[in-house]
């Protein structure tokens, strides 16, 4: 554990000293403005190696502002953190993730962020009828849009035909992220709070849930669904709030041939 | 609730300027910091800790820590992208630790846990142009120094267990970390 404290920049800004070796380096580091220098250098390279982005789940950032800015000593609210996209058809392989102080997972492939339909429209130029910059943008909105985009400019994405209550929606299918996002402007508000539902049909017929979304009161939805792999197409249901485990409302939409 | 028009979001945004405000307590500078770097930092997160949920944990601390110490960033010294990254990764890298003295109590380390895992979310986007050189700069590298990186840096590994891994000295870890940060450092210079 001796030795030059300059050999140790690299480990010290990579993280990979022990925690006492950290403290002597940062000790030492006061002292030393060639490392002081040369660890500047390297922190700015390993930044620049975060070449991938990964849109962190809508709702994560107000859980972030809440927990940094709230009281100091308040214990992160874990209520504000949504449970993350259903991790896909690959879960589960091989690692068992210990359950964590999660709220219910019941819904997890719920994303609904109405209002951030506006911020796709308006700031991602995803779908070309802009709509009134005005609107209303819900905290979850720029990750929301984050997601759709994400979607919407894979590699493989694809539209997709689809009609919802009669009114034209757009869908953008990505096969290789197993999702989809459906993007629509004028979608009549379900009756009674309900939710629209969508659903994968296997060629079997069997269905399985794709997502549950609601759009806002002007109409607007943006929303990433779990496409799955495998269906060749998806029926949309009105359901009660929350959404079934199977279809029970009537059917007002279909995505695909 | 801010509006994210009051944001000054977007390439326009200067993020030191923003910094500034984050220290002086400003909650929408504090909100548009968070938007610019989630992305990448969920990316960096997730490669380090490999669970969606654990990632979102230490983006939340990290970002923590963003807001308490905004004060002590230095413009002078340090980009915001590579101050804020730091911080993401010295949580999701204690997260990693504390899953694995988790896990050790009572077995060894997991091995092939530093396989290539396959990605749990897949709201991926590579930003591709900045890739491709971050690409030629790693291509530049020996696969020793490759290797050495990826344990250490996205592997969440101590420098002796990087050694004990790869049945190295100790020194050489070191050594070969440093040098294979001092050769990135030259070939991402320009871009720098």
């Amino acid at each position: 554990m001796t030795g030059d404290p300059h050999d140790l920049v690299g480990a010290y800004a990579t993280d990979a000293l022990e925690p006492e070796e950290r403290a002597a380096m940062e000790a030492h580091l006061r002292t030393c403005p060639e490392c002081q220098a040369e660890l500047a250098g390297y922190r700015e390279v390993l930044a620049a190696l975060a070449t991938r982005a990964v849109a962190p789940p809508p709702g994560l950032e107000d859980a972030v502002v809440t927990a940094a800015t709230g009281p100091a000593g308040q214990p992160a609210a874990s209520p504000g953190r949504q449970p993350t996209p259903s991790p896909g058809p690959a879960a589960g392989s091989g690692t068992s993730f210990r359950r964590r102080r999660l709220g219910p997972r019941g819904r997890s492939t719920v994303l609904v962020a109405a209002a951030a339909a506006a911020t796709v429209f308006v700031a991602g130029g995803v779908v070309g009828r802009a709509t009134a910059p005005t609107l209303p943008v819900a905290g979850d909105g720029t990750t929301m849009a984050g997601t759709v985009l994400a979607v919407a400019t894979a590699e493989d994405a694809t539209f997709v035909a689809a009609d919802v209550m009669g009114t034209d929606a757009r869908v953008v299918v990505s096969d290789e992220m197993g999702k989809m996002a459906l993007l629509a402007t004028d979608l009549p508000t379900p009756a009674k709070g309900a939710c629209y539902q969508v659903w994968r049909v296997a060629p079997d017929g069997t269905k399985s849930s794709a997502g549950v979304f609601t759009p806002d009161a002007d109409g607007l939805i943006a929303v990433v669904l779990d496409a799955g792999s495998g269906a060749d197409r998806f029926v949309i249901t009105t359901e009660p709030p929350g959404g079934s485990l199977e279809p029970t409302g009537q059917m007002v939409g279909q995505i695909g041939t | 609730m801010t509006s994210s028009s009051d944001l000054p979001a977007g390439p326009a945004a200067v993020p030191a300027d923003l910094m500034a405000a984050v220290a002086a307590g400003d909650e929408a500078a504090f909100r548009a910091v968070y938007r610019r770097y989630a992305p990448i930092a969920y990316g960096l997160a997730l490669r380090v800790v490999r669970d969606p949920h654990l990632a979102q944990d230490a983006l939340q601390e990290a970002f923590a820590d963003i807001w308490a110490s905004a004060a002590t960033f230095d413009p002078r010294s340090s980009s915001v992208r590579a101050w804020v990254m730091l911080l993401v990764h010295r949580r999701a890298v204690d997260r990693v630790r504390r899953e694995q003295a988790e896990r050790d109590r009572g077995t060894a380390w997991t091995a092939g846990r530093h396989e290539p895992a396959h990605d749990h979310v897949a709201e991926v986007v590579e930003l591709r142009a900045e890739h491709r050189r971050v690409r030629v700069a790693l291509d530049g590298l020996t696969p020793l120094q490759r290797e050495v990186l990826e344990l250490a840096y996205h592997g969440g590994l101590t420098h002796h267990q990087v050694a004990a891994r790869l049945d190295i000295p100790l020194g050489t870890a070191k050594t070969r970390i440093r040098d294979a940060l001092r050769s990135l450092r030259t070939a991402l210079e320009d871009d720098l």
